[in-house]
């Protein structure tokens, strides 16, 4: 994601990738415990925030790169805002081990549902 | 949080993501081509009365602009609504530089909360104009009032454009000025921490704010920078004061003047053995819930004071 402009005008650019989870999370609160415990082998730190009772947002850092990765994490879903100058990899990582720990159905969609992994 | 507040930066991150066809979000708007293009941009009409719509979208496949004004109370502005009725097309591409072929046609489009339709209906109304009407609801957003120059758009929120407004995004545009503390803590903290982890000696209150926010260097108006910034001062020194207290302190021989302000950190993680680094992030995890708490409730954990803040505080007072 980033932002653009000049003379007042503004806008942003990107958006979010997602990572759908063909089976519903149960236990939401627990899922985001452990994926933001900054323990191996997720490697994320962060405080989730209850946004709605089936919904979080997390402003996190990526502990491998040291670098911010924002999310907003759903029973189906989980939206990655990755910021201009953050490290694309953490995409590619995170991915590789929720497919491996966590689920090996899920897949990462970008523009226009347009499934990227 | 403030029902204003919240309204009117859900209502930004709703269409944007709207816009950008985002995952748990109908897809209706993108598909009809409509891609947001200014943000809080304000222009001039012919007559040189000024209109500040909180968001503009285009879209080429349709020919057509709509001007987004959020309406977190039940009051709809008489002058604003004849301003807004003063716009042309050309105004549209000579004043907002949106390009012809996505403003052939146009609409000032009103949203407003459910259970303010009855006095915003009856405000328009009066006004004799025809701007489409939306209300947010626990299913989705209805067009209640007029409809759009667009018939497929129309079709769109035929009965209703429905979501589950639970899972609108809070991340594309995370706070603005009317933000709780707390919600500016939870995004701005992580740079701190990552400044932390890196072994960076300090930083500035212009290098936060940057890293925070990207917006910072681009738009943010001077009153609204010197807003946000002084906020942003004042919830770092109350890191520093208490739960960050031996992480990062006010570097005091520049830091009283605002657009200076700095913090020394005081911490080093590069020089703990790598499996302990697991364990201090956690400590530092408990430490921003610990904080955030503190924000929302204004309760803090009583912590030992010792002499180092007692002689700090002299120097302060």
């Amino acid at each position: 994601m980033n932002w653009t402009g000049d003379n007042g005008m503004a806008t942003v650019s990107g958006k979010a990738l997602a990572i759908r989870f063909p089976t519903s999370i149960k236990h939401l609160d627990q899922f985001c415990e452990y994926l933001f415990s900054s323990s191996l082998p997720f490697r994320l730190w962060g405080v989730p925030v209850m946004v709605h009772e089936n919904f979080y947002r997390v402003s996190g850092i990526d502990l491998h790169a040291n670098c911010r990765l924002d999310f907003e994490i759903a029973p189906e879903f989980m939206r990655l805002y990755l910021p201009s100058g953050s490290c694309g990899n953490t995409i590619a990582r995170l991915f590789t081990n929720l497919k491996h720990y966590y689920d090996s159905q899920i897949e990462a969609v970008g523009e226009d549902d347009e499934r990227i992994f | 949080m403030k029902e204003s507040s919240k309204f009117n930066l859900q209502m930004l991150n709703l269409w944007l993501g709207l816009c950008r066809g985002d995952t748990g979000l109908p897809s209706d708007i993108r598909s009809l081509g409509y891609r947001d293009k200014w943000i809080e941009f304000a222009f001039s009409t012919k007559n040189g009365d000024k209109v500040n719509p909180e968001l503009i979208i285009t879209s080429v496949k349709t020919g057509h602009t709509i001007l987004f004004e959020w309406k977190h109370g039940d009051n709809t502005d008489s002058d604003q609504l004849r301003r807004y009725s003063e716009v042309t097309s050309n105004d549209l591409n000579s004043k907002a530089a949106i390009p012809g072929n996505e403003c052939k046609l146009h609409d000032v489009c009103l949203i407003g909360l459910s259970e303010h339709f009855e006095r915003l209906q009856l405000g328009l109304t009066n006004s004799g104009l025809p701007f489409p009407l939306l209300v947010l609801t626990d299913e989705g957003i209805e067009k209640k009032l007029n409809s759009f120059v667009i018939s497929d758009l129309n079709q769109v929120f035929n009965p209703k454009l429905a979501f589950n407004p639970s899972l609108i995004p809070t991340q594309l545009v995370p706070f603005d000025r009317e933000s709780e503390d707390w919600e500016i803590a939870e995004h701005i903290m992580p740079n701190i921490v990552i400044y932390m982890i890196t072994g960076e000696p300090s930083f500035s209150l212009d290098q936060l704010a940057r890293d925070s926010m990207s917006i910072w260097n681009v738009v943010l108006a001077p009153f609204y920078k010197g807003e946000l910034r002084n906020r942003i001062k004042r919830i770092v020194n109350a890191a520093s004061d208490f739960e960050f207290r031996g992480y990062f302190q006010k570097d005091k021989k520049i830091t009283h003047h605002i657009d200076s302000a700095v913090w020394k950190i005081t911490y080093d993680a590069t020089k703990l053995p790598f499996d302990k680094r697991s364990q201090e992030s956690r400590k530092l995890k408990t430490l921003q819930t610990e904080f955030i708490h503190a924000l929302q409730t204004g309760e803090r954990k009583p912590h030992q004071a010792n002499m180092d803040d007692y002689l700090n505080k002299i120097i302060d007072d």
